[in-house]
């Protein structure tokens, strides 16, 4: 594995905590943990993505810049998407789906700490 | 299955572009000679695919002599980003492609259907004229993408691929093709394979 998968553990331990991955900017999964999820995350995360790539077309469209975090409400659940940057060589995202009465906030930390470090640790 | 290919030091781009050179002095065969660009584009820039088209004028193409080893493949320059690089005189890149907003045609600019995500282009120009463009592609399973360094490293290159007459090149082929077809196939393959490529092969290793 090119990016160790313990990376997602700090995830795991915040609560309403379901599933998360990090992907290529197209969509590949590079690494995931699903264990508490039961649809096949490699679908999700393909669909979440496409929604997240238009963000970062429109956003850049409409003069707002890059797309840093995208966050979808559901009736139960709450999809966090968050980019490591654009232009850069790496350009990663972060996928995490909590549910909805979970600790939110922490988790977009989380994620925002994770992703710079999935970057180190390719580069 | 998802891979990354880190960047080449500054060193180990010109060790390789002046290695690549070394070659090149020696060769005459034009396929082989873009052959060897190609392989050296790839390394430098990191990429998965990467062709060299030349630009043939009178008949509005651009063309490639190693996809096919006796046709030459041909794509009209009014069309997609090969196109556009053909009629300017700036390299540029389009990250994925498939979801930007770019003047991208898959059955030009990826007529071999390649699992692409990324692609770089440049034109080489001589006496302000476009002789060739160069292009080269990321795959769907690479993480790196192309930045605003690898343009300049690709700058590195330029004035090297502006000394190569390539039609030239191609004029003596051209003659050997026409007087002995089927021998320069059976032994082309296997020049590429044992002689040239193998040293540049073993350089990038």
């Amino acid at each position: 594995m090119i990016i160790d998968e313990s990376l997602l553990e700090d995830l795991g331990g915040i609560s309403g905590y379901r599933a998360s991955a990090i992907t290529t900017n197209s969509g590949e999964v590079i690494i995931s943990d699903t264990q508490k999820l039961k649809t096949d995350l490699t679908e999700v995360t393909a669909t979440f993505n496409d929604i997240f790539k238009n963000a970062h077309i429109v956003s850049k469209s409409i003069g707002l810049g890059q797309a840093e975090l995208m966050e979808i409400h559901t009736d139960s659940a709450v999809a966090l998407m968050v980019c490591s940057g654009e232009d850069a060589r790496v350009h990663l995202h972060g996928f995490a789906i909590f549910t909805k009465d979970g600790n939110i906030t922490l988790a977009k930390l989380m994620l925002n700490k994770i992703l710079p470090k999935a970057v180190s640790a390719l580069l | 299955m998802v891979s990354f290919k880190k960047q080449l030091t500054a060193k180990e781009k010109s060790d390789a572009i002046l290695s690549s050179i070394k070659i090149l002095n020696t060769e005459s065969n034009n396929r082989n000679i873009i052959y060897i660009i190609e392989k050296l584009v790839k390394a430098l820039l990191t990429a998965s695919y990467a062709r060299l088209w030349i630009l043939n004028k009178e008949k509005s193409v651009l063309y490639s002599r190693t996809i096919d080893e006796l046709e030459d493949i041909e794509i009209p320059i009014y069309q997609g980003l090969l196109g556009k690089t053909a009629r300017s005189t700036e390299p540029f890149y389009v990250n994925d492609i498939k979801s930007s907003k770019s003047e991208y045609i898959k059955s030009s600019d990826n007529f071999e259907e390649n699992n692409i995500k990324d692609m770089i282009l440049i034109p080489i120009i001589k006496d302000k004229d476009v002789i060739c463009v160069i292009q080269a592609m990321t795959s769907t399973y690479d993480i790196q993408q192309f930045t605003d360094n690898d343009l300049q490293t690709f700058k590195m290159l330029i004035p090297y691929i502006q000394s190569i007459d390539l039609y030239s090149t191609q004029k003596i082929e051209e003659e050997i093709k026409a007087d002995n077809k089927d021998e320069r196939k059976n032994n082309s393959e296997e020049t590429i394979d044992n002689s040239i490529l193998s040293k540049v092969f073993d350089f990038f290793k």
